[in-house]
C-alpha cells in the first residue's frame, strides 16, 4: 500500500501533465482554425488550376512532350509527411501504413522506391522500421515557397529527363473536421495528378469546354512547362496543408481525451488520498487511545 | 498432586490461585476438570505469567464456555505434549495431538512438548538448491530453497489456500518423503476437503495414498484464541521429529500463519499487555522469532516450510506480515489487481522474489533471463500512467514493443492447476525450470510478438501458447 504523500506526489504529477494536455489542445484549436482559413482560399485557385491543366492535357499537340510520356526506369519515390510534433495519436502509424502499401508494392515488382520525408516524428518510425529515407527535408510546420519549388524542380527535372517513373505524396488528407483519411496523391506522372484533381475538384466543372474553344498564346507547348510547374507547386502546398489540418485535428482530440483521462485519474487518485489519509488517522487514534487505556 | 483454585476468568484467559510454594512454572499445562455446563469435561490452558501471591495467570486452550471461579485448577508439571514419530502419518490431529478423524488411538511411542528451543546455528544446514514446483512464475522469479522457507503473502481471496493446496498436489505427490500439513484460524471446511482429497491421491504411481505420507494437525477458526495460538507450535513439534530423528526430508505446509499472530493479539491485552502499533501485541516480532526459528533444517534432515501470510487490507507494511517477511527465504507475494485481470496465480512478479535468485545457484541463463522479465514488466509499469491518460500511440516504438511483451509475459505466468481442474475445466500442467527459462526468453526475444495476448492464457510452454494461437484463428 502506498502512502497518502506518495499519492499526492503522483496526483500533482498528473496534475501537471493534465495542464500540459489542455494548453497543447487549445493550441491546435488556434493553429487548426489559422490553417482552415488559408486551406479555405487556397481551394479555389487549385481547382482553377487543375481546369486550365485539364484543358491542356488533353491537347493532341503534346503527346510527345516529355512531361506527358511515360518513363520506365524502374526508379519511383514518395514524399511521406508525418506530423510535425507528437502527441497526435496514432496519426503517424496511419501514415506508416499507408507508405508500407508503396513499399511493399515496389519491393514485389523489383522496381526501385526513394522516400522523402520532412525532418518529423516520421523519421524516428521510420529508422524503428530499418527504412533510410533518400533525403530528409529541413523545414517547418509549413515549408515556404523557396523550399517547395526546389522539391517542385528537383522531381521535375529528373522525371523530363527519364530518371523517374513516379512521384506520390503520403499524406493526412482532410475532408473535414470529422473525417481525415490517409492517402496517397500522384504527383507525376502529371497526367495522373490532373486526373486526380479534377475528379476531387470541389467546384462545378465547365464540360462543355473542351481544348478547341481556346486559344492559346503562347502556344500550348510553350505554356505547359511552367503550367505544369506551377500545378505540382500547388499540389505540395496542398499536401502539406491538409496534412497540418489533420495533424493539428488528431492532435486536439488526442489530447482532449488525454485531459479527460487525466481528470479521472485525479479524481480516483483524490479518493484514494482521502480514504488513506483518513485511516492513517484512525490508525494513530487508535494506537494513542488504547495505549493509554492500556496503562491506567 | 498440586492443585490450586480457579479466581479470575477473562475471554479466554484465567487465573488461578496456588499455594506460594508450588507455583506452575511458565509454559506448563493445566488441567480444569469438571463439570461445564452439565457438561463433563477438562479444559485445558497453558501458563503464561506469575502474578505474585501463588496467583497465574493462563491461556484457555479450548472453549471457556461454562467456566465458573472456584473450579479446581490441577498443574500437569510440563508443558503440553504431542505424540511424534511415523505412527502420527496418515491422521488428523487436535493441538494437544488427540487424533479428531475417529480412527482410534495413536500408539506413539514418544510425545514432545510442544516448546522448545530452537536448534543451534552451528547444527544449521548450510545447503542451498533450488527446489522446482513446476509453477512458471514461481520457479522463474521466486524460486523455492529445498530446506528452506517461502511465504505465500496475499490479501483476503486472492488464492493463498489454493496455491498451498497445489503446491501439496504437485510436490507432495512426487516426493517420497513426508509432509506435515498444519491448519492455523482458516475455513474448518478446508481440513476436510483437503483429509478426502489426499486419501484418492496417490504418490507418483504408487498404490500409496499421499495421507499416509501426511500428518495434519488442526486448529481451524472454529476453536478459542488459545487454541490458534498453540497449534501451530503442535505442528512444528511433530515436523521437528521427523527431522532430528532422522526420519528424514519433511514438507511442512501452514495455512495460515496470521491466524498465529492475530490470535496472540487476542489474547494480548487480556493478558495484561500493553498494545503496539495497530493494536498488535508488544511481543509479536518474539512469538514469531520463536515459532519460525524452529523451522530449520538441520544436518541431520531438512524441513522446507511453505507458509500462507494473511495480509490485511492488502498492506505489506502491516507489523504482521512484515514480522514474518524476515524469517523466509523466498516471497511469493499475491496482488489483487493481477486477480482482476483474470491471471491465476495471481503472482506479483515485481514484488515477489527470493533469495537464491542468484546466477550461482539458479545457473547464468534464469538469472538473465528473469532480470530480463522483470525489467520489462518494471517499464512496463512505469508507463502505465502515460498509457492510462495519453494512449499507447504515443509511446515509441521501442516501448511499444516493451509493453506488448510485457503484457505478454504477464499473461503467460498463468497456468491451469491440477486441484482447480473441476472449477476451469483445463487440464494442469507442470513446466520444468529449463521449459520455464527458455519460454520466457523466446518471449522476451519477440518470438511472440505476433501471437495474440489471448494465446498466452493458461498455457504451458511457448510452443503451447503458438498451438493455442493457431486454434483462435480458426474459431
Amino acid at each position: 500500500m502506498i502512502g497518502p504523500r506518495q499519492i499526492l506526489h503522483r496526483r500533482n504529477a498528473i496534475d501537471s501533465i493534465r495542464k500540459m494536455t489542455r494548453t497543447m489542445e487549445m493550441i491546435s484549436t488556434t493553429r487548426y482554425k489559422y490553417y482552415f482559413n488559408r486551406w479555405i482560399a487556397a481551394k479555389e485557385y487549385h481547382d482553377a488550376l487543375a481546369r486550365t491543366g485539364y484543358l491542356l492535357v488533353t491537347s493532341p499537340k503534346l503527346h510527345d512532350h516529355p512531361l506527358l510520356k511515360e518513363n520506365s526506369s524502374g526508379r519511383s519515390a514518395i514524399i511521406a509527411i508525418g506530423s510535425n510534433r507528437g502527441l497526435c495519436g496514432s496519426y503517424n502509424s496511419y501514415i506508416y501504413q499507408a507508405m508500407k502499401v508503396h513499399i511493399d508494392k515496389a519491393k514485389n515488382s523489383g522496381k526501385k522506391l526513394e522516400i522523402y520525408a520532412p525532418d518529423r516524428r516520421l523519421v524516428g518510425l521510420l529508422n524503428y522500421h530499418n527504412i533510410t529515407p533518400a533525403k530528409i527535408y529541413d523545414m517547418d510546420e509549413m515549408p515556404t515557397d523557396e523550399q517547395i519549388d526546389e522539391i517542385t524542380d528537383e522531381f521535375l527535372d529528373q522525371y523530363m529527363s527519364g530518371k523517374l517513373d513516379n512521384l506520390g505524396i503520403v499524406y493526412m488528407r482532410y475532408y473535414s473536421v470529422g473525417s481525415q483519411r490517409p492517402q496517397t496523391l500522384t504527383i507525376m506522372p502529371l497526367t495522373e495528378l490532373i486526373d486526380d484533381l479534377t475528379t476531387r475538384a470541389t467546384v462545378i466543372w465547365p464540360w462543355t469546354l473542351s481544348v478547341e474553344d481556346f486559344y492559346f498564346s503562347p502556344s500550348v507547348t510553350e505554356i505547359i512547362e511552367s503550367l505544369a510547374r506551377m500545378i505540382i507547386h500547388s499540389s505540395i502546398q496542398s499536401c502539406f496543408m491538409d496534412a497540418i489540418l489533420s495533424e493539428h485535428v488528431a492532435r486536439m482530440i488526442a489530447m482532449k481525451n488525454a485531459t479527460e483521462n487525466a481528470e479521472e485519474m485525479i479524481k480516483e487518485l483524490s479518493a484514494e488520498y482521502n480514504r488513506s489519509r483518513q485511516s492513517q488517522i484512525t490508525r494513530e487514534l487508535l494506537d494513542i487511545i488504547s495505549g493509554a487505556e492500556a496503562i491506567q | 498432586m498440586n492443585k490450586g483454585k480457579l479466581i479470575q476468568v477473562v475471554g479466554s484467559v484465567f487465573d488461578a490461585k496456588f499455594s506460594p510454594e508450588e507455583v506452575p512454572a511458565v509454559h506448563n499445562a493445566v488441567e480444569i476438570q469438571g463439570n461445564f455446563r452439565g457438561e463433563q469435561r477438562s479444559l485445558y490452558g497453558e501458563v503464561q505469567m506469575h502474578l505474585g501471591g501463588g496467583k497465574i495467570r493462563a491461556i484457555a486452550l479450548g472453549s471457556t464456555l461454562g467456566l465458573r471461579r472456584g473450579m479446581e485448577v490441577i498443574d500437569t508439571g510440563g508443558p503440553l505434549t504431542v505424540p511424534v514419530g511415523i505412527e502420527t502419518l496418515g491422521r488428523v490431529f487436535n493441538l494437544f495431538g488427540e487424533p479428531i478423524d475417529e480412527l482410534g488411538p495413536v500408539n506413539a511411542k514418544v510425545r514432545k512438548p510442544i516448546h522448545h528451543q530452537p536448534p543451534k546455528l552451528e547444527d544449521l544446514s548450510p545447503k542451498t538448491e533450488m527446489f522446482e514446483t513446476g509453477i512458471k512464475v514461481i520457479d522463474l522469479l521466486c524460486p523455492f530453497v529445498r530446506g528452506g522457507k517461502t511465504g505465500l503473502f496475499g490479501g483476503a481471496g486472492v488464492g493463498k489456500t489454493v496455491i498451498i493446496q497445489e503446491l501439496i498436489a504437485r510436490i507432495a505427490t512426487r516426493y517420497g518423503g513426508y509432509s506435515v500439513f498444519a491448519g492455523v484460524g482458516e475455513r474448518s471446511r478446508e481440513g476436510n476437503d483437503l483429509w478426502l482429497e489426499m486419501q484418492k491421491t496417490n504418490i507418483g504411481d504408487s498404490n500409496d495414498s499421499v495421507l499416509n505420507h501426511t500428518c495434519l494437525v488442526f486448529g481451524q477458526m472454529n476453536e478459542p484464541p488459545g487454541a490458534r495460538l498453540r497449534v501451530a507450535l503442535s505442528a512444528v513439534t511433530m515436523a521437528e521429529y521427523f527431522c532430528e530423528s532422522g526420519i528424514g526430508d519433511i514438507l511442512f505446509f501452514i495455512d495460515n500463519i496470521f491466524r498465529f499472530s492475530q490470535a496472540g493479539s487476542e489474547v494480548s491485552a487480556l493478558l495484561g499487555r500493553i498494545p503496539s502499533a495497530v493494536g498488535y501485541q508488544s511481543t509479536l516480532a518474539t512469538e514469531m522469532g520463536q515459532l519460525q526459528e524452529r523451522i530449520a533444517s538441520t544436518k541431520s534432515g531438512s524441513i522446507t516450510s511453505v507458509q500462507a501470510i494473511y495480509v490485511p487490507a492488502d498492506d505489506l507494511t502491516d507489523p504482521a506480515p512484515a514480522a514474518t517477511f524476515t524469517h523466509l527465504d523466498s516471497f511469493v507475494v499475491l496482488d489483487r489487481a493481477i486477480t482482476q485481470k483474470g491471471i491465476y496465480p495471481a503472482v506479483s512478479p515485481l514484488e515477489s522474489t527470493s533469495r537464491i535468485l542468484d546466477p550461482n545457484i539458479v545457473g547464468q541463463e534464469h538469472y538473465d533471463v528473469a532480470q530480463k522479465v522483470l525489467e520489462y514488466l518494471q517499464r512496463y509499469k512505469d508507463l502505465q500512467d502515460v498509457i492510462a491518460i495519453l494512449g499507447i500511440d504515443e509511446l515509441s516504438k521501442e516501448d511499444q514493443q516493451i509493453v506488448a511483451r510485457a503484457r505478454r509475459l504477464e499473461r503467460f505466468f498463468s497456468q491451469p492447476f491440477l486441484v482447480t481442474k473441476q472449477f476451469i475445466g483445463i487440464e494442469g500442467k507442470y513446466v520444468t525450470v529449463p521449459d520455464t527459462v527458455e519460454s520466457c526468453k523466446r518471449i522476451c526475444d519477440g518470438e511472440g510478438d505476433r501471437l495474440p495476448e489471448e494465446a498466452f492464457m493458461y498455457v504451458g510452454t511457448l510452443e503451447e501458447a503458438i498451438l493455442k494461437a493457431k486454434t483462435l484463428k480458426t474459431a
